[in-house]
């Protein structure tokens, strides 16, 4: 009679994790099987070879190339560094003038607002007669 | 020199210390990327940014922790980030090895016929564990990958990887059963190419 297995049970097989009775059960199942035999001699022998790899070898210019890489990335830094205080002097130069033109023609504008209100608030009238009723312009039109 | 000395003698601008670090901590670093990424030029290519984040940042590094727990930190995370960042890339790069790999073991084969059978099933059984441990999920394997390859403790994985003692221990009992059920899934397919050869 042919029974089939789980991979779940074969590996709490391999693992030793069933109970007595069911390690038991399960052994009868496997001796009398060559699949499953072949399966479970498969599974331990390439699980076993966990850790038998080889190492690779060592690289002997490994730190040359860290340093050369250091180097590198230094001197690019450095060039980054000289090409951005190059530009940022111009553009602190432009900044200032900007800045200067933008001020100057705000307090000049403050300046003729002043002027604005001052003649609106102060504007007076010249009148002619002592009651204030004759404009001055009307005046002299009449004279003439 | 212990690890202390040498960070001291770093630090004080002693650039021979450094050549000493890098060559006391190479192997580790490397094999680790390699396991991860499974290029040896890439590995080789990771290891430098390894060690060059370890000499711009070592003012960084305080001695609560082991030197070699820092170094595994950074390298796990540049490997693991190297591997976000190239899927794509990596997937055509999978491709084109299996084509070379399948014409270069014929003509191993072809052109030496008295090669030992066993080797050859060496390593597709090296190929078949290497795939099942890539399928892992990403925290799965990098616990995987330190325990089983780099023999380190259950302790430092947790430093490592920043996690509970008790959550590393579930990881690897997971992983383990992962990679078991992946062998059993691959197994019957290199059955079938034993049974042909």
């Amino acid at each position: 009679m042919k029974t089939k297995l789980s991979n779940k049970t074969v590996i709490k097989y391999f693992n030793e994790e069933l109970s007595e009775y069911e390690m038991k059960r399960v052994k009868s199942i496997i001796n009398n099987s060559d699949y499953y035999k072949s399966i479970l001699n498969e599974l331990k022998i390439t699980y076993r070879l966990i850790g038998n790899e080889e190492r690779l070898e060592n690289n002997p210019y490994l730190y040359i190339e860290i340093i050369n890489k250091l180097t590198d990335k230094e001197n690019q830094s450095n060039l980054f560094n000289s090409y951005f205080i190059k530009n940022s002097q111009l553009i602190v130069a432009v900044l200032v003038l900007l800045i200067t033109l933008y001020s100057g023609f705000s307090i000049g504008n403050i300046y003729h607002n002043t002027n604005e209100l001052s003649s609106n608030n102060y504007k007076t009238e010249f009148y002619f007669n002592d009651l204030q009723l004759e404009r001055m312009e009307s005046v002299l039109l009449i004279k003439e | 020199m212990s690890d202390e000395e040498l960070i001291s003698r770093i630090l004080s601008g002693d650039q021979l210390y450094f050549k000493i670090l890098v060559e006391k901590y190479q192997s580790l670093v490397l094999n680790t990327c390699f396991r991860f990424i499974r290029d040896k030029s890439d590995a080789e290519d990771i290891t430098q940014e390894v060690f060059i984040e370890v000499f711009l940042s070592i003012k960084k590094f305080k001695n609560k922790s082991k030197l070699s727990t820092w170094l595994y930190r950074i390298t796990v995370n540049k490997s693991l980030n190297f591997i976000r960042n190239n899927k794509k890339r990596k997937f055509f790069k999978s491709i084109e090895k299996k084509f070379k790999n399948s014409e270069n073991t014929e003509l191993q084969i072809a052109e030496t016929p008295t090669q030992n059978e066993e080797n050859v099933l060496k390593q597709q059984r090296l190929i078949l564990l290497r795939e099942a441990i890539e399928l892992l999920p990403e925290k799965q394997k990098t616990a995987f990958i330190l325990h089983k390859y780099e023999n380190v403790s259950y302790k430092d994985i947790a430093e490592i990887m920043d996690t509970s003692l008790a959550s590393i221990e579930g990881l690897i009992h997971r992983a383990k059963i992962n990679v078991q059920k992946n062998i059993l899934k691959k197994a019957k397919v290199l059955k079938k190419v034993v049974s042909n050869k």
